[in-house]
């Protein structure tokens, strides 16, 4: 029992020590591009139509908002409030663009 | 405790290539990448054979990720892929037997050369004393010893029953030992 236990004990740490093969450096970067390109390339494919949708919600989202607001008739409300909105919207335009474009810089 | 903490970092990881994110894919790549190289050259027998299996098993194991049920180890689920995307590029290449059933043992022309050798190299003896094992039962030892699989994960990667799994292992066991002791007289001793 305890030369079985030796045996297994020597075995063990041979293996562990030398028993794995290891790919060449060429192959693990080639392995990593291929993974990574094929994930993102499937990934997108497969949320591209909730992206569809997502941006059809919104189109509607801001045609309500403007309709709201039209029906509020921006021009009896003081212009002191029509600013600060018009540059908190021009600001969120801006930071979308922004996100956008670093977004895409990672991508590549 | 280790085998918890690996597998909370395997989930994390998983999570986070499950939402696109890089980093997951490259944790979850470089972790697995050499034993599933491992493992694929133990059954293909070549270096670019075992490449283009574990690039292919990597491709289908990440295009299939999220239908992945988490019922067993990420690493148990890429092996079996593994060891099943090696098994039709064996049978399409239709050049290397896989036996089951024969008990006859492997005869290597490698064993003159070995006695020229030194025994500094325990690598190369450790890699002649596995190529002397048949193929199913190098891949048995190299998932129980190295990727640290037990009988029940082995089970399920190679699809076999466990009593067989235990008896081969057994007997690969026995006679890995006894190569390697022909191999490494002096060096098992200082172990």
């Amino acid at each position: 029992m305890k030369s079985k236990h030796k045996e297994i004990d020597i075995l063990k740490e041979l293996l562990k020590e030398h028993g794995a093969i290891v790919p060449s450096e060429g192959f693990s970067l080639r392995l990593m591009n291929a993974v990574v390109a094929s994930y993102k390339f499937s990934y997108s494919k497969q949320y591209r139509k909730q992206e569809r949708l997502g941006k059809w919600i919104i189109l509607v989202l801001v045609a309500c908002s403007l309709l709201v607001f039209v029906e509020l008739k921006p021009s009896t409300i003081v212009l002191e409030m029509v600013f600060p909105v018009f540059c908190f919207a021009g600001g969120l335009i801006i930071l979308i663009f922004m996100l956008k474009k670093v977004g895409r810089l990672n991508h590549h | 405790m280790l085998f918890k903490k690996q597998r909370n970092l395997d989930d994390h990881y998983l999570d986070s290539a499950l939402r696109g994110e890089q980093k997951g894919l490259e944790y979850l790549v470089n972790a697995y990448r050499d034993m599933a190289y491992t493992i694929a050259v133990r059954i293909v027998g070549s270096h670019e054979d075992a490449e283009e299996v574990v690039q292919d098993s990597f491709l289908k194991a990440f295009k299939y990720l999220d239908q992945f049920k988490r019922a067993s180890k990420f690493s148990t689920w890429l092996y079996r892929i593994i060891y099943n995307t090696a098994l039709t590029k064996i049978a399409n290449k239709n050049n290397v037997t896989f036996e089951l059933e024969d008990d006859n043992e492997y005869v290597s022309d490698e064993g003159s050369a070995l006695q020229r050798l030194t025994n500094s190299d325990r690598k190369k003896y450790l890699g002649m004393a596995i190529e002397k094992l048949k193929k199913e039962d190098q891949l048995i030892i190299t998932l129980h010893y190295i990727a640290d699989k037990s009988i029940a994960e082995i089970t399920e990667i190679m699809d076999m029953k466990s009593s067989a799994i235990k008896m081969r292992l057994l007997r690969s066991r026995k006679q890995m030992y006894c190569e390697l002791k022909k191999l490494l007289k002096s060096e098992i001793k200082e172990l």
